[in-house]
């Protein structure tokens, strides 16, 4: 829910305000360097010369999730790794966003079927913005799930959100059919946190 | 040197006893008896003319029983290690099999000889369920340490989950 | 303090310092400092560690005394695989094991299976795959050394090595589809022929390659900082590198020269005419860090000879094998080893075959799981920020590690 919302009349200068903001964070997502496998060296790629993820402003990759936007988890997750992830999304402050890149963390991967310890699928255990698939995917395709996170993020409107009831889509491009995904209002649920137990190491 | 000429040598040093050789299709293995394992590998790595000093790797199968069409058994259950070491010096690489039997795969820990052997030690264990004997640390490497289970056996069924992470796997996409 | 420390430590080679409890370390006068061993967590979510790699170190004060790999952040049940699906499915999965050296993984599992199915691969095939496998091993030591610059603290040079890397895999991709898993070499022969024009193409990267080489040498190798940070650290010495198992550059950054592909040659390098390189302890001593990156990069040039031979004896002819009938391929009874020369040491796959499509047991032998087995020697006594520097140094894949 907006903020402001039910509390003051449409104001022009809240919108512009709600534009700002979400430009800002559109435009600055720092992601947290957090490779585990062949995917690490497509965003390795992507954040070296030829593709430049700098330029659309997520070239500074922090290794510390204190300082981290944008998580993209590239590479497989399994068991043991999947505490350490959660516990990494755990770490990250508000706003922050994830980005499950590469088909392991889409649904599984190669491994959907025969790998015992393979968690299929990240959003089994953190809550995803965005979902790159390929195997690994293409820097042109990480570059193009960055902007539609951008899109994303620039339809949450922060301070406005809710005031004249219908989510703001104006500049951002919607293809008949899909209903729902571009809509502010539906975030995926986050499922329950993960208790760490006892003599883990992470 | 052929596995035929390391056995020959090993049996001129004294060692023969219980040696045999797996002559199989493809890559023929020396095999070696389980309580001969340590004073053997001694040899090959110590005895001049052998020099057997890179390990490789050890690979631990489960084996299951096999039978032919009329019933007779071809191959008893067990678990047979396989053990690869090179020669530097004489540019040679030898395999030999250590056969375990079902009921008790213990075997003595050559990580005395190749420091290497001791990861490899510790994968076949987490892996296969094979314990080592003398083993400086004998815990699980791969996977977690409160794992149940060896995955490589034959009969091994996949878990659904550990502690509260969904591992189970997804059904295919309904189709329309 | 600097002076009794490295006075008194007159047999050990130089920066190795003296780990508390030993009688030779200098009582604290001046100030009553009481330092007590703190265990901290090197990755698995690190800059430095190549993948997920969590090494467990107990630090007095700087300097380590005593350090833990654990692994098994990356375990994706390869060899449980590889007993699951057909040996031409498997194919596509031994490429995500070593992914910086795809081509050479594909290669040492198709060899081992050809060998026991007894498949004749023809010859034009087998020139086309020495060519993609050597330049996937110049591609993954660029990798190796530019990210070896950033663990240290050099940004720029990995750019430059990125920039070399990403003429090559664009070569790779315009024969095989794909960047960076590629499923080219497969059972039989390879997937695709050569192209009109891809062979211009590649001499003309090889042309401007040998003088990218140079000016990365310039930019990082001796650069008196990075000389500082690698020579005499980590000094591998070579009984403790055959003992555990170690091959690769590292093997002979400590001064043997043994290159599986000289001493078991396997997919024609008998025909090729090339140097092995071996750490001599120009900058330091002989096993230390600066070696093994030294030895990474001249093996550069020599992928580069070898690619230039291939060119020029390439004959025409079939690339697949007649008689793989992929849909339904069956390997013969039997069971072998076969160890090929991958970037970073021996990579052998041991197979059991039934006469099944799968195999009954494939065991991948991965050379950085050797390679990282000497960290929990190699590590104590060191301070912690020559430990990141040794790590580098090893050049492992965690994908090859975990399996």
């Amino acid at each position: 829910m907006g903020l402001f919302e039910r509390s003051l009349p449409d104001v022009h200068f809240l919108k512009l305000a709600d534009a700002a903001i979400d430009w800002g964070r559109e435009s600055s997502l720092w992601p947290m360097t957090f490779g585990s496998a062949c995917c690490a060296i497509e965003m390795m790629a992507v954040g070296a010369s030829k593709f430049d993820l700098d330029r659309f402003g997520a070239g500074a990759f922090r290794a510390t999730p204190r300082q981290a936007d944008l998580m993209i988890v590239a590479g497989t997750v399994n068991a043991k790794m999947a505490l350490v992830v959660r516990r990494l999304y755990d770490q990250m402050p508000e706003p922050k966003y994830v980005m499950a890149m590469g088909a392991c963390t889409v649904g599984g991967g190669p491994y959907w079927k025969h790998g015992y310890n393979v968690v299929k699928g990240i959003d089994k255990f953190v809550p995803v913005d965005v979902h790159v698939p390929g195997c690994p995917p293409r820097p042109e395709a990480i570059i193009e799930g960055i902007r539609f996170l951008q899109r994303k993020i620039r339809a949450k409107r922060v301070l406005t959100r809710g005031l004249d009831g219908t989510p703001d889509l104006a500049g951002v491009s919607v293809s008949p059919g899909t209903v729902g995904i571009l809509d502010p209002t539906v975030r995926p649920a986050a499922p329950p946190p993960v208790p760490l137990a006892a003599g883990s190491k992470a | 040197m052929t596995a035929q000429e390391i056995k020959q040598a090993l049996e001129k040093d004294g060692l023969g006893a219980g040696l045999t050789l797996f002559e199989g299709p493809k890559d023929p293995a020396l095999v070696v008896p389980r309580e001969q394992l340590l004073k053997v590998a001694r040899h090959l790595r110590d005895a001049r003319h052998l020099a057997f000093d890179l390990l490789i790797m050890v690979t631990g199968t489960h084996m299951i029983e096999k039978r032919d069409a009329k019933g007779v058994v071809l191959r008893e259950p067990g678990f047979e290690l396989i053990y690869h070491v090179r020669s530097v010096k004489n540019r040679a690489l030898v395999a030999f099999k250590v056969k375990l039997p079902i009921g008790d795969p213990t075997v003595d820990s050559v990580s005395s000889i190749w420091p290497a052997a001791d990861w490899h030690e510790r994968e076949t264990f987490d892996l296969v369920g094979i314990t080592f004997k003398g083993h400086p640390d004998l815990r699980r490497i791969l996977l977690p340490d409160d794992w149940e289970g060896h995955p490589l056996r034959k009969d091994y069924a996949y878990p659904k989950a550990y502690r509260d992470i969904n591992l189970e796997v997804d059904p295919p996409w309904p189709t329309p | 303090m600097a002076d009794a420390m490295t006075t008194a430590s007159s047999a050990a080679p130089a920066r190795t310092f003296i780990v508390p409890g030993d009688p030779l370390r200098p009582p604290d006068t001046h100030v009553d400092v009481r330092t007590q061993e703190l265990q901290i967590n090197m990755g698995p979510q690190h800059p430095s560690t190549h993948g997920v790699l969590r090494v467990a170190i107990w630090v007095d004060g700087e300097i380590v005394t005593r350090a833990d790999p654990d692994i098994g952040y990356l375990h994706r049940c390869a060899e449980k695989i590889g007993e699951s699906v057909t040996n031409i499915q498997y194919v596509p999965y031994t490429d995500r094991y070593d992914y910086l050296a795809a081509m050479n993984n594909n290669l040492g599992y198709c060899l081992a299976v050809e060998r026991i199915a007894e498949v004749e691969v023809p010859e034009r095939a087998q020139y086309i795959r020495t060519i993609a496998v050597e330049l996937n091993r110049i591609a993954s030591h660029l990798m190796a050394v530019g990210t070896y610059g950033l663990d240290v603290g050099a940004f720029t040079p990995f750019f430059y090595a990125f920039r070399e890397r990403e003429e090559i895999l664009r070569i790779l991709e315009w024969i095989c589809g794909a960047r960076l898993t590629y499923n080219f070499i497969r059972i039989g022969g390879v997937m695709r022929d050569a192209p009109e024009g891809w062979i211009p193409d590649i001499q003309k990267f090889l042309d401007l390659f040998e003088s990218r080489l140079d000016e990365f040498n310039d930019l990082l190798t001796h650069n008196h900082i990075f000389v500082q940070r690698t020579a005499n650290v980590g000094v591998i010495t070579l009984e403790d590198a055959l003992g555990y198992g170690i091959t690769g550059p590292m093997l002979r950054g400590s001064g043997l020269r043994y290159d599986l592909r000289r001493e078991a040659p396997y997919l024609l390098y008998d025909r090729f005419e090339f140097d092995v390189p071996i750490g001599t302890g120009i900058k330091g001593q002989v096993g230390d860090c600066w070696d093994r990156y030294w030895v990474r990069i001249l093996e550069m040039r020599e992928s580069v000879r070898i690619v230039r031979q291939a060119i020029t004896q390439m004959p025409a002819g079939e690339i697949m094998a007649k008689n793989v009938r992929h849909l339904a391929f069956k390997s013969k009874p039997g069971e072998g080893y076969l160890g090929t020369e991958n970037p970073r040491g021996e990579l052998g796959y041991y197979l059991i075959s039934e006469g099944q499509p799968n195999s009954y047991r494939s065991r991948i032998r991965a050379p950085s799981f050797c390679n990282l087995s000497i960290l929990g020697k190699l590590l104590p006594g060191t301070m912690l920020a020559d430990a990141v520097a040794i790590i580098g140094s090893t050049d492992i894949v965690l994908g090859e590690v975990d399996r």
